[in-house]
């Protein structure tokens, strides 16, 4: 008889294996009780608002939180740690077996706050703070720069500030309710990405919940309503907004990596999107970005654009019971030019990279797509 | 079923886990109000290590809530670290779904902890 006993850090579940990979993380965050540490690169005036009693109520004030929906009775943000610094990051990539991590931010009530010169001073100060403080400490860390992408202006602004830095691989914000991206507007935005050679990252965020004060918003009772589909929603509107108005027409080298949005609706979007598109194509050539080129219909069929234009990070990861079903899934889904890996670490949803090694419906061809190929190909690194 | 000596009953305070391998068969011992449980320790979601529950997180002091699992001693359940999936410890059940982790025997003798194989 053998009888071996595990120290709580030993044995965590990450088998050897996958320390033998080399894993691109294309989110992990950084703690979201950290604005008093970006102070010192902030305005005083800005400070002077956040820094007292309840100072960051914007911040704060959250429909939806799982606190009510598991046993941890926590918001989820930090069930596996809370990293504020490189070194904290290079801790996590050792216990996770993480090789290169895209670090992103903890922020995501930031579109919420209704005042735009203190939420673009905390992305200007997040930015600073990472490169000086985060992605310096090793070469293998690298930073999502946080954009203010409520106003376009801004947000070019800020890429023309800190975009080139060597350590900023992607651009970061959210897929909520504040904005359609298929806005002219933002044709700006997404020159000043191409200029970049940097990916525009949309990740969910708390205004991806359900609004309360709409029929739909305020018949919800559940945090899996909250977390699991609205913001699915926002994700897939989106995207057919930004299709079927004419961006990757103007912009075919455009790239838009969807975390936490959902990606087995892919399916569903591709056939309906061509359905449609096929049925009703003649207002098209009234959206504005298609009416001042004077285009009539697009370029492409429209799914071509959904598969490759954008991207998934593949966290959370909802695998069907049977292994046939998620084969068929992968092969629908093109995961082996839209998927990317990512852990969501530290939050309560993450997925080490365990699932996977040894998951039959992934061969190696593949797993070096997730694993790292994917994120070579979209984001600056 | 054969009673195999894990630990001594001192290495495992109450409201904690400590992770076993058993001739190659994963074990979290609990403690549970001075009783002691034992669950399967590699979960049937996505095969993390139940006795992880109580480690130490990256800057544990500025960790809001606890975790990365929790040991509920008054309803003697516990949770995952991996994605929060809870388990009775006296049945491995997880109430939501029914669906269920293999619980062990566990008892203690002159101060030693066993578990029936």
């Amino acid at each position: 008889m053998s009888v071996r006993k595990f120290e709580p850090s030993e044995n965590t579940g990450i088998p050897e294996e996958v320390y033998d990979e080399f894993i691109i993380d294309t989110d992990v965050h950084l703690d979201l009780q950290m604005l008093d540490d970006l102070y010192p690169y902030m305005d005083d005036r800005i400070v002077d608002k956040l820094d007292r009693p309840l100072g960051d109520y914007q911040f704060s004030a959250i429909d939806w939180l799982p606190t009510w929906g598991n046993e941890g009775g926590g918001v989820g943000v930090d069930s596996n740690g809370a990293a504020k610094t490189g070194e904290d990051i290079l801790e996590m990539m050792e216990q996770i077996g993480i090789d290169v991590p895209l670090v992103t931010p903890g922020m995501n009530s930031l579109p919420q706050v209704n005042y735009p010169r203190m939420k673009e001073e905390v992305c200007r100060a997040y930015n600073d703070y990472l490169l000086e403080k985060v992605t310096s400490v090793h070469e293998n860390i690298r930073g999502q720069a946080m954009i203010p992408l409520w106003d376009p202006e801004a947000t070019v602004e800020e890429l023309e500030r800190i975009g080139d830095e060597d350590d900023i691989a992607g651009a970061y914000a959210w897929f909520g309710k504040y904005w359609r991206l298929g806005n002219p507007e933002y044709d700006k935005v997404y020159e000043k990405l191409l200029e970049l050679d940097l990916p525009l990252t949309l990740h969910l965020d708390v205004a991806s919940y359900p609004d309360p004060s709409t029929p739909n918003g305020g018949a919800i009772r559940t945090w899996i309503e909250a977390i699991g589909f609205a913001p699915a929603m926002h994700a897939m509107m989106n995207a057919v907004n930004m299709i079927v108005t004419g961006v990757f027409d103007k912009y075919p080298e455009l790239n838009v990596v969807y975390q936490e949005g959902g990606y087995h609706w892919l399916p569903f979007v591709a056939y309906r999107i061509d359905e449609f598109y096929q049925h009703t194509p003649e207002d098209i050539q009234l959206a504005e970005r298609m009416y001042d080129q004077g285009k009539k219909y697009l370029d492409r069929m429209p799914s071509e654009y959904l598969f490759d234009n954008f991207y998934f990070s593949t966290q959370p990861v909802c695998l069907p019971d049977s292994n046939r079903h998620y084969e068929w899934l992968l092969e629908i889904e093109q995961a082996e030019n839209t998927m990317i890996f990512a852990t969501d670490w530290p939050h309560s949803t993450n997925d080490p990279p365990t699932w996977i090694i040894d998951n039959p419906a992934i061969d190696e061809e593949l797993k070096d797509s997730l694993f790292r190929g994917n994120a070579q190909e979209v984001f600056r690194i | 079923m054969t009673k195999h000596t894990v630990a001594s009953v001192d290495e495992i305070p109450e409201g904690e886990v400590m992770g076993v391998e058993v001739d190659g068969i994963e074990i979290a011992i609990v403690n549970i109000g001075g009783e002691f449980y034992g669950i399967q320790n590699v979960c049937l979601h996505r095969r993390q290590r139940l006795h992880t529950a109580t480690q130490e997180r990256i800057n544990e002091e500025d960790c809001i809530t606890e975790g990365p699992g929790v040991i509920n001693q008054e309803e003697c359940w516990m949770t995952c670290p991996g994605h929060d999936w809870k388990f009775d410890l006296k049945t491995g059940e997880n109430p939501a779904t029914g669906k269920r982790m293999r619980t062990f025997e566990v008892s203690t003798e002159d101060n030693e902890i066993q578990v029936e194989i």
